[in-house]
């Protein structure tokens, strides 16, 4: 399966553009020799299957090509990057799940109702919403007119406040994410800092997939309260609200969970828009700039990192649902 | 509730004569069920009384009404399901006027229903075990009650102090909760041995996908007898089984009928299994009953035309080259039902009063009663 | 037969929103048709940078000439966005068409067959499930020329892969139905079989499927626009507009709300569409 992706990837990259973009560094790029070396270093003069190959060797041992945007080797770039996403990815998954699933639950419980309503219109204008639109109006919203109308109010890009930071002497050095580094490190200005920096990011991409959770959440809850074993629950005198936690709930999650999973590794992939609108260091955010920039061999790093993640998770999603599910144990 | 009868079935059966009051009586029932297509009037003025320790089988075909004649008296009719008439009286008193609140007690203690198919009405991610416990744990005083009975023989105190100690919620922390599931354990494994589960103590970690059809049987009716009901319902709960296992789950309902000394509610469409074990029966057919009496009575004696033609249609073991009789037409349209007596157009006898009035619901001799425009009251019924 | 048919019809009533989400999307369909018949021909290329400059430092321009104001070119931003509209949901059309064209032809023949054939689609399919959609479509169009064929072509071959599973999990389904056994053995061709009577009788959760996904290729075409992947700013385009006006939301919001909400009109009433739809197919067994 990644194999199957690695080869897409590899069409890609070396069979429709010359490949040879992918390994040049600014220093070598005007001079003939030097690429006719380089290619000859690479092997790019050699047939195809063979360069397939390597190509997978280079993929292992970390060799990513080079970036002319970073001024870097593709993977440390990425590598470098990536908790900064993971920060606003786990923060955003906080969020969906706090808020997604007991609205989802309320909703499937009160199928019908004002409630449900109310549920199922929130999600899904949430679901409607453009990303990059909603990145925009919150900007506008808590940092432009909140200063306008006196409000303190939330940054509007970057992950922590370079310049306060740089007075303080402070730096993110210990696991590179932002807001736990503020934590361990025992800096309460920058532990502020960093979490109003982390607030709109994560309410833009939370808001969206909260709409999701949730309506996946209601669908499996109609779907378990309509089961049998839920009418024999209430015929044995327990409460609504034993019924719906102990019987329904431990049914209705299974789904919802695996989602979530799903959501989350998606998140992982840095959200690259939301990056983009609130300049939020993240491999997203260099994503984009190295599509804008042509930079292919950062583009298709990218990808590759994105695309494992997804079959990663894909795969512990499949173990937590037999964990949670008796009846899919090995 | 647990003393142990010596008599037979049939001495308890002696119990409904008319005058007698029944432990269940359901008046007059009436529910429409509101439908895309229309409305469904389902049940139309069911009649309907089980004496105390009776077994009392209620047959008919499908569709005709029994399952949500059980349902009502439950408490668990769907929400687009509306009581329009009638009463269904406990021990006197009318469930139906009861609050959702108070219903549920009524569940817990009064009434316990067994449904057909154990395999989706089982919870699969719950263990067998927490779904028997959580029947016993509505009852605070029977799960301390078996707390101190622990507490007693792990000579953790002595008999003073345990039976002060018996209510375990003075208790705190965490010596109680582990406690409390150690009673709850005990108890359901109690419960599961009188249904004939063998090796209760591995079953209850176990979950339902891993027991067989007949064994998942026996946990729901354990679930059923733990709160020792006051009527016990078995809606169709052998149809999914196969004949051994019927047998036995019949065996162990005669068991713990002697046991108990519950009414039960068998409700079949199969007369074999009424032959075997019920005191008496009622026979539905489009929303009503049509024909209550006891046992050999309704065999030798049938007198509602729909009874005969039922009994009729039952293959004799015996017999050669027999012509399988069956009653012609089909179950009614219960949107738009027949006038008058719901079961005119297939009934033999009918004449223009069957198809003008609904009969009366009279007593014709003692114990035994008929909906049809053929009999003339001989006793004054009651009610 | 009827009483599903009222069933059917009531569950669409009931839900108010679905009527509403019809009547937007039918609005909006017939806007993107038959509007820009009504825009004078000239708007996308009419320049004023008079009134574009007056825009850009705060002067939205809302007018009645001028309904949804102006701008950052000075353009009238109602013209633009009915353009506009016609543009991106002719594109989301066309990739959910031939992202459907691929995904039915590829999952109902691969249900059909069976065997190693399916086995070997379905890899192919997998493969390309798990590629983000987003990224991909942003790598292709990095790879390939950045204009709107591009993209379009991009995100239709993402987007069959989810046709294609449906399908072919429909199409087992009918598989094992006795009327496809029944043609069989009658001798009509696997081809014919497939082709006039499975497919018609799988196609409803397809149609769910795309109506829903018709918003969500609007919002992601959208995105990848804002981003500038489809330059030229001359073509009007929802995404774009919204990008143009980024730098200005500080003094001049409207330019980017207008743009936005038509945006967020199209891709929640396909969404509610697509909800409703999925209701009334769910297999409902009462109310």
């Amino acid at each position: 399966m990644i194999l199957g992706v690695t080869l897409v990837v590899f069409f890609l990259s070396h069979v429709i553009s010359d490949p040879i973009q992918l390994y040049l560094s600014p220093k070598n790029a005007g001079n003939p020799a030097a690429i006719a070396a380089l290619r000859h270093a690479y092997g790019l003069d050699q047939p195809l299957p063979i360069q397939y190959v390597k190509y997978l060797q280079g993929l292992f041992t970390g060799d990513w090509g080079y970036s002319k945007l970073a001024g870097q080797a593709v993977y440390p770039a990425i590598a470098g990057r990536f908790p900064t996403t993971l920060e606003l990815a786990i923060a955003a998954v906080i969020l969906t799940i706090a808020i997604g699933i007991p609205l989802g639950i309320v909703s499937g419980v009160s199928n019908g109702k004002m409630a449900d309503h109310l549920s199922r219109i929130f999600a899904i204008v949430g679901v409607s919403l453009p990303v990059f639109w909603l990145g925009l109006i919150l900007k506008i919203v808590f940092f432009y007119d909140f200063k306008v109308w006196g409000l303190p109010s939330l940054p509007s890009g970057g992950s922590y406040d370079v310049l306060l930071a740089d007075s303080l002497g402070w730096h993110p050095a210990i696991t590179r994410i932002p807001i736990l580094d503020a934590i361990l490190s025992g800096n309460p200005t920058m532990l502020v800092d960093t979490s109003a920096h982390l607030i709109l990011p994560a309410i833009t991409l939370a808001f969206i997939s909260i709409g999701n959770i949730t309506r996946i959440m209601r669908s499996s809850m109609l779907e378990v309260l309509r089961q049998d074993y839920i009418t024999l629950a209430r015929s044995k005198g327990l409460s609504e609200r034993v019924v719906i936690y102990r019987h329904a709930l431990r049914n209705a999650m299974v789904p919802t969970l695996t989602v979530s999973g799903l959501i989350f590794a998606g998140l992982l992939g840095g959200a690259p828009i939301t990056e983009f609108i609130f300049q939020w260091p993240g491999i997203g955010q260099l994503s984009i700039n190295g599509i804008l920039g042509g930079d292919l061999s950062l583009v298709l790093g990218y990808v590759f990192v994105t695309t494992i993640i997804i079959v990663v998770a894909n795969l512990i999603v499949d173990l937590l649902y037999a964990y949670m599910d008796p009846r899919v144990r090995l | 509730m647990t003393r142990l009868s010596q008599s037979s079935e049939i001495e308890a059966a002696g119990a409904v004569e008319s005058g007698e009051k029944p432990v269940l009586e359901i008046k007059d029932l009436r529910v429409n069920f509101q439908t895309y297509a229309g409305v469904v009037k389902a049940l139309d003025g069911v009649m309907l009384r089980v004496g105390k320790g009776e077994a009392l089988g209620l047959v008919g075909e499908s569709g005709c009404g029994k399952s949500v004649t059980a349902a009502t008296v439950e408490g668990l009719l769907p929400d687009n399901a509306s009581v329009v008439g009638g009463q269904i009286l406990l021990n006197g008193v009318d469930l139906l006027k009861k609050t959702k609140k108070q219903m549920r007690d009524v569940r817990v203690n009064d009434v316990a229903i067994v449904f057909q198919d154990p395999m989706t009405f089982l919870n699969p991610v719950l263990t067998i075990g927490t779904q028997i416990s959580e029947v016993f744990d509505m009852e605070e005083e029977v799960v301390d009650r078996e707390a101190a009975k622990i507490l007693q023989e792990e000579g953790h105190a002595s008999t003073n102090e345990t039976s002060q100690n018996a209510s375990v919620g003075a208790k705190r922390g965490k010596p109680k909760r582990a406690l409390r599931k150690k009673a709850l354990r005990r108890l359901s494994v109690e419960a599961m041995t009188k249904v004939g589960l063998t090796d209760p103590e591995r079953l209850f970690d176990e979950y339902p996908h891993e027991l067989s059809g007949g064994m998942r049987q026996r946990a729901m009716i354990a679930m059923a007898i733990a709160r020792n009901p006051v009527v016990f319902m078995a809606d169709e709960i052998t149809t999914a089984l196969d004949v051994t296992m019927q047998a036995q789950i019949l065996d162990l309902l005669r068991t713990l009928r002697r046991e108990f000394e519950s009414s039960i509610l068998i409700i079949t469409h199969d007369m074999g299994v009424v032959a075997s074990i019920c005191d008496r029966v009622a026979v539905m057919y489009a929303g009503s009953v049509v024909e209550t009496a006891e046992i050999h009575e309704i065999f030798n004696k049938p007198l509602h035309p729909y009874t005969q033609g039922l009994l009729k249609a039952i293959p004799h073991v015996v017999k050669e080259n027999e012509t399988l009789d069956s009653v012609p037409g089909s179950v009614p349209d219960l949107i738009y039902p027949p006038s008058g007596c719901r079961f005119h157009p297939r009934c033999s006898y009918a004449w223009d009063l069957c198809q003008q009035q609904k009969p009366p619901h009279i007593e014709t001799q003692p114990g035994h009663w008929v909906e049809c425009h053929l009999y003339k009251e001989e006793k004054k019924s009651d009610r | 037969m009827v009483a599903e048919l009222r069933y059917a019809l009531h569950l669409l009533t009931l839900n108010k929103l679905v009527l509403v989400g019809i009547g937007i999307a039918v609005t909006l369909t017939l806007v993107a048709m038959v509007g820009p018949f009504f825009v004078p021909s000239d708007t996308p290329i009419k320049l004023n940078f008079a009134t574009g400059e007056a825009a850009q430092l705060g002067n939205p321009q809302i007018s009645w000439a001028h309904p949804l104001g102006v701008d950052t070119y000075g353009r009238d931003m109602l013209n633009l966005i009915i353009l506009a509209l016609g543009l991106d949901m002719g594109a989301a059309g066309l990739v959910v068409g031939i992202g459907l064209l691929i995904g039915v032809l590829s999952g109902a023949f691969a249900g059909y067959i069976g065997g190693k054939i399916d086995e070997l689609i379905m890899r192919v399919t997998d493969i390309f499930l798990a590629l983000p959609l987003f990224i991909w479509a942003m790598a292709i169009a990095a790879v390939l020329s950045r204009n709107l064929n591009s993209l379009i072509l991009a995100l239709a071959t993402v987007s069959w892969p989810g046709y294609t599973r449906i399908i072919r999990g429909q199409v087992l389904i009918e598989k094992g139905k006795p009327y496809v056994e029944g043609l069989q053995a009658l001798g009509v061709s696997r081809a014919r079989i497939l082709i006039r009577h499975v497919i018609p009788n799988s196609i409803f959760p397809l149609l769910v499927q795309a109506t829903l996904d018709i918003g969500g290729v609007i919002l992601t075409i959208a995105a990848l626009t804002f981003l500038g992947l489809a330059l030229n700013p001359l073509i009007p385009e929802l995404g774009a507009l919204v990008s143009a006006g980024q730098t200005y939301i500080q003094i001049n919001p409207y330019l980017i709300t207008f743009p936005g909400l038509a945006i967020v009109l199209v891709s929640l009433s396909f969404n509610l569409v697509g909800d409703g739809l999925r209701d009334i197919l769910d297999p409902r067994l009462r109310r």
